[in-house]
Formats: structure tokens, C-alpha cells, sequence
């Protein structure tokens, strides 16, 4: 009878530890990079399979693109933008544990360390500010490991990565599923999302019901011109998210970061606040983001919206994608500074308005791959000013062929 | 000491990180104050910055009723637009930078203003109140205005007179409102010594020679002026002198 009750215990305890790993592990469900959480209706195709007690996933997306720009800065190219993402999940005791690692093959497939996009800024080229180009995203986007474990009633949870995303605007627009159809990057990127790669990345939260409040620590330095490595750094900048979940497919969060000196050809720290709302339900995702990024070295705030959806028909996806941002840095600077020089002076900010719609067709479903063509237009709306060193009206458009891999 | 190191190292400052300093930039204007209807007038815009390598784009606001013909100089992107020419230079140089800009005289007599804007658009600018001009020019008609003359009568050419009070006379032009008095003595520039409303003047002069012209002021017309005159002043003689002669 002893040994029974002995028995029947330690069945009850495993089924507890389960029940409180499941729990663990569903925190992990809804994330989609670093910690970021994306609408449960996202429909992400992945891979799955089981590996001794492990859960593996698998997926990733690649585009061939061309693209095709009019006007005085516009450029044609034919690159590639690709990632894919391989995680693994298991339970450990009363807890879990996630690896995550999402590569880039985009140092690779983008020559002269950008691909022409207008109007786009941000990084680094040859020890030059990119001015209407999108840099290529680094082979380690992220390495991470995340333990979750229950305490009461709620779950918390430890995220680690040398390379990895800090708890600081929403999923990352690669990452987005209503971003995920239009291959190019958004233009809002370096004030909304663009710390979906940083190092040494620490976060540490706590999700209850619906509500998950999460703090990191990271080094704030964006990823130098060297895509293959690592590049690490002293953690010194920190944000925080708050992120709300009213209903599985809804997703809205607040979030805000001090980033110290983010940029490398800029002095002085930055300010980062964003503010999400992601929703997603069968085949529509909808995602409207604002961010806000003050710059110390000209003491100065820009603003950028951005809302984007895509839609799945079957064999077809319309995509959109509408943003208004200001720009600051669409001409190269006359001299860099290693520090802040006082006084402060505003430099010209522009305001950049970009309408894009998209449209890809699924020519080949195979196994758990998607095949499609597709193309995109983006017509662009700016200051007449501008008009001289972009010409009248340029325009921008796409051809690609994509897949989609873990269906 | 103190204040003069801070000098020298917000000087070096200055000089080493301009993108984080302001860079004055100041625009002018020029153009012909008067042209004949329907021609060609060329306006020069001259940028003028102390430091290399920001950019500017420059707008000039044609006048109204004159058409466009062309504009550019070299390193500057130009285009034209809706009574707008915008030009654009991404680096330019520090120094002076021309643009030229050419519009076709509106057919009618009138008077037309060129307005042209410069707008720093990679550094900030401390200065703005520089970043302006215009220029005004008279539109005139050349079948009126062409008919007008003017002629030195007295002295006659290379004529004599008696110092010291010498009277100077010229054919009247319809419609002057004035005419303006040049003269010189000697190897003397010519300057400005009268503004009258009538066709002759009297000066007193020195013997030697003096030269003379006259220019006459119209309201809706270029000024006409008499070709240069030369007049020996001699010295008059005694008039016992004289009769005795």
C-alpha cells in the first residue's frame, strides 16, 4: 500500500512538474525574436520535430529580389534578403529552456555592404553613413538561450544571448508576419526595431496572464561593417517593454530604451520609446508601430509611424505597408566627431512619407517549402526641397522570388 | 589664459568637427537693372560658405510673366518646376559657388522681381537672415526707348571756351525726368558734379582740358548719354590786354 501511495505521489508530482513546464513553455509560443511577442493567430510556418526531449523548430524565408529605382538617388540591384531560425524547447524540472539561433546569409548575398533602398538610413558602409541603403543584417542575427520557470501564478523568465534582441520595440520587422511579404526594410527601422541585433544580451521578466513586464541590459552599439562575427561590448545601455495581451491575437506594447552611443559615426547616447499594436487572425496581420528616437548629440527627437498588413489568400499575399518618419541623415556628414561639441545644434530633419503594396503569388507548395513571385511599388511623398536631389517623383519597385521554409 | 586656451580649443573644435557646428551660408543676387522686352536676362546667384562639404539647395522664385530658359552651373543639379528653379549641391566647396539662372523678358514694359532662397539641408545654420536676395529689373520697350538721343551741343567738339565760368549745353530728351553732369579735369575721373532738370549747366573750371558728358534719366527707359566730350578751357585775357592786342 506503501509503495502504492509512494507511486501514485510521485505520478501526481511528474504531472505537476509537467503542467508547470507546459506552462513555462508557453511563453515561449508567442516569441518570435529575442523576446518579443508576437499575436498567437500568427500563422509563422515552422518545422517541428522531436529530438531525444527536445521540441526543434525550423524556419526561415529567403528572397531574390530586384529592384528598381527612378529618380536622381535611385539604384538598381539584384540582391538577396534571407534569415533562418533554428530553436529548440524542452522542460527542465519545473521550468523550461529554449535555444534559439537565427543566421543570415545577407553579408553574402548584398554587395558593397547595402542594397539601394530610398530614403533609408542608418549603419555603416565602407566607414560612411549608408544614405538610401539598407545594410545586411550580420550571419549571427541571434544566439540565445531563455530559461522560463513559474513563480506562483505567474511565469518568469531569464533571456541570455551574446547576440539577441533586448526588450525594446516590437518583433522585429523581419520577424513580423505583417512585414513578412515585403522583403525590403522598413524606413522607420533605426527608430523602431533596429536593436533586434545587439550583444550581450541580458532580459529578465515576468508574465502574468495577460500582462508581461521585462527589463534588459545590452550593449547599445549597432553591429559594425564585419556581418560575420560577433562583436560583443561592455553592457551599457538598458530599456524596458511592458507588453499586453487582451486577447490572444492582439498584441499591444509599450516599451522604452537608453542606448549609449548606438551610432558610429555619431556622438553621444540615444533615447529610444515605441509603442506597438500587433493583431493577427487566420490570414490577415496587422501591425502599427510608433517610435521615437531622441539623439543627445543634436539634442533632437524624431518621429516615425509605420502600419503594415498582409494578407493570405490561398496562393496569394497582398501585402502593404504605409510609413511616415523624419529623417536626419540623407546627406553625408561634412565631419564626424568623437564627442558631443557644445552647443548643440539641430541639424535639417526631413519629413519621408513611403506607401508600398506588394503582391505574391505561391507558384509552388511543396513539402515545407512555399515557392512564390511577387513584386512591389513604393511611391514616396517628401518636402519639395528635396525634389532636387531626388528628382520629382521617384518611385521604387520590386520583383523577387521568394520561399518559405518550414511550412 | 584660461579664457584664451578655451578659444583656441572651441576654434579647434570648430574647425575639426564642422558637422556638429553651425555653418553660415549667405546667398546674393545679381542681375541687369534694366533689359529690353523679350530678351534674355541671365541673373547670377552666388553662394558664398566658409566651410567645404555641406550640402544646399538653393530655390529661385522666377519673376512673374518672365519665362524660363535655362539654368545650372557646374557641380549643381537644377530643376525647374511651376515658376521654381531648385538647384542642389550635395558637397559644395567652401568659397564662392555661381549659379546662373536665364529667363525670357515678359513682351511688356514693367518692372520684374527675382527672388532666390538658400536652405542648408545637412548642417544647421546660424544665420538665416543671409539667405536671401532679389534683384529688380526694368522691362522695357526697345521700340520707345530705342528712339530716344541725346547730343552735346556747347561746347562744339573739341572746341574751346573761356575759364572760369564755362557753359555746357545738350539736346533736350522727351520724357527725362534729369539729367546728370560728369565731368573732369586733367587726368581726373570723371564724376558726378550736377543733377538738373534743364538742358544746360555752368561751371567755373580751371585752364586745361576737361572732359564732359551728360546722361539722361528717363522713368521707363535705359538712360541715354551724350558721347564724351573734350573742351579746351583757355585762360580769358584782360580786356585792356585784349585791346590793346
Amino acid at each position: 500500500m506503501l509503495a502504492l501511495l509512494l507511486a501514485l505521489a510521485t505520478l501526481t508530482h511528474e504531472h505537476e512538474h509537467m503542467h508547470a513546464a507546459g506552462a513555462a513553455q508557453s511563453i515561449f509560443l508567442q516569441q518570435t525574436s529575442g523576446t518579443s511577442v508576437a499575436p498567437a493567430g500568427e500563422a509563422l510556418p515552422m518545422t517541428m520535430f522531436h529530438s531525444g526531449s527536445w521540441n526543434v523548430m525550423l524556419h526561415g524565408i529567403a528572397f531574390l529580389n530586384d529592384t528598381h529605382q527612378s529618380g536622381f538617388r535611385g539604384r538598381d540591384r539584384t540582391f538577396s534578403t534571407n534569415w533562418t531560425m533554428l530553436m529548440a524547447q524542452r522542460s527542465a524540472g519545473r521550468g523550461a529552456i529554449m535555444l534559439r539561433a537565427m543566421l543570415s546569409g545577407e553579408a553574402a548575398t548584398i554587395r558593397d555592404r547595402k542594397y539601394p533602398e530610398l530614403f533609408q538610413t542608418g549603419e555603416t558602409a565602407f566607414g560612411k553613413q549608408i544614405i538610401d541603403g539598407q545594410h545586411p543584417h550580420d550571419f549571427f542575427m541571434e544566439l540565445a538561450a531563455e530559461y522560463a520557470h513559474p513563480i506562483g501564478s505567474a511565469t518568469g523568465y531569464l533571456y541570455l544571448a551574446p547576440v539577441g534582441d533586448p526588450a525594446l520595440g516590437p518583433v522585429a520587422y523581419p520577424h513580423r508576419e505583417s512585414a513578412m511579404e515585403i522583403p525590403q526594410a522598413v524606413l522607420s527601422h533605426h527608430f523602431q526595431d533596429s536593436t533586434h541585433i545587439s550583444y550581450n544580451v541580458v532580459t529578465a521578466g515576468v508574465a502574468l496572464r495577460a500582462v508581461r513586464i521585462e527589463a534588459s541590459a545590452f550593449h547599445g552599439g549597432e553591429p559594425d561593417e564585419n556581418r560575420w562575427n560577433i562583436d560583443g561590448g561592455r553592457i551599457n545601455s538598458a530599456s524596458g517593454r511592458l507588453t499586453f495581451t487582451p486577447i490572444s491575437d492582439l498584441v499591444a506594447q509599450v516599451s522604452f530604451g537608453y542606448l549609449t552611443k548606438p551610432e558610429k559615426l555619431e556622438p553621444g547616447d540615444a533615447k529610444r520609446t515605441t509603442a506597438s499594436v500587433s493583431y493577427a487572425e487566420g490570414p490577415l496581420a496587422i501591425t502599427a508601430v510608433w517610435g521615437r528616437a531622441y539623439k543627445e548629440s543634436h539634442d533632437q527627437t524624431l518621429e516615425s509611424y509605420l502600419a503594415e498588413s498582409s494578407l493570405h489568400l490561398g496562393r496569394s499575399w497582398i501585402a502593404a505597408r504605409f510609413e511616415d518618419v523624419q529623417k536626419d541623415e540623407l546627406f553625408q556628414h561634412v565631419h564626424t566627431s568623437p564627442v558631443i561639441v557644445f552647443p548643440r545644434f539641430p541639424v535639417p530633419v526631413f519629413r519621408v512619407k513611403a506607401a508600398t503594396l506588394g503582391y505574391t503569388f505561391d507558384f509552388l507548395v511543396r513539402g515545407s517549402a512555399r515557392y512564390g513571385i511577387g513584386a512591389n511599388y513604393t511611391l514616396y511623398r517628401f518636402p519639395e526641397i528635396l525634389k532636387v536631389f531626388y528628382g520629382e517623383r521617384p518611385r521604387a519597385r520590386m520583383l523577387y522570388i521568394r520561399t518559405r521554409w518550414g511550412v | 589664459m584660461r579664457h584664451l586656451l578655451t578659444l583656441i580649443s572651441f576654434a579647434l573644435a570648430a574647425t575639426a568637427f564642422a558637422d556638429h557646428i553651425p555653418i553660415d551660408v549667405s546667398l546674393q543676387m545679381s542681375g541687369p537693372a534694366m533689359a529690353p522686352a523679350g530678351s534674355d536676362i541671365t541673373y547670377t546667384i552666388t553662394l558664398t560658405t566658409l566651410f567645404p562639404g555641406a550640402a544646399y539647395a538653393v530655390t529661385d522664385t522666377l519673376p512673374a510673366n518672365a519665362r524660363f530658359a535655362s539654368a545650372g552651373a557646374p557641380l549643381w543639379n537644377c530643376l525647374q518646376s511651376r515658376g521654381k528653379v531648385t538647384c542642389g549641391n550635395e558637397r559644395l566647396s567652401g568659397g564662392s559657388s555661381n549659379i546662373q539662372v536665364v529667363v525670357t523678358a515678359p513682351d511688356t514694359p514693367q518692372v520684374i522681381t527675382n527672388t532666390a532662397h538658400v536652405d542648408s539641408v545637412s548642417v544647421f545654420d546660424p544665420y538665416p537672415a543671409n539667405n536671401d536676395d532679389s534683384a529688380n529689373t526694368l522691362i522695357y520697350d526697345p521700340a520707345i526707348c530705342g528712339a530716344n538721343s541725346i547730343k552735346a551741343l556747347v561746347p562744339p567738339p573739341h572746341g574751346t571756351a573761356a575759364a572760369p565760368h564755362v557753359t555746357f549745353q545738350w539736346s533736350a530728351v522727351a520724357r527725362a525726368i534729369r539729367y546728370e553732369f560728369y565731368a573732369g579735369q586733367g587726368s581726373a575721373m570723371l564724376t558726378l558734379v550736377a543733377l538738373t532738370a534743364e538742358t544746360q549747366i555752368v561751371r567755373d573750371f580751371v585752364p586745361g582740358e576737361v572732359q564732359w558728358y551728360v546722361v539722361a534719366i528717363l522713368p521707363d527707359c535705359p538712360p541715354v548719354a551724350t558721347a564724351p566730350q573734350t573742351v579746351l578751357v583757355q585762360a580769358q585775357l584782360p580786356r585792356g590786354r585784349a585791346a590793346r592786342h
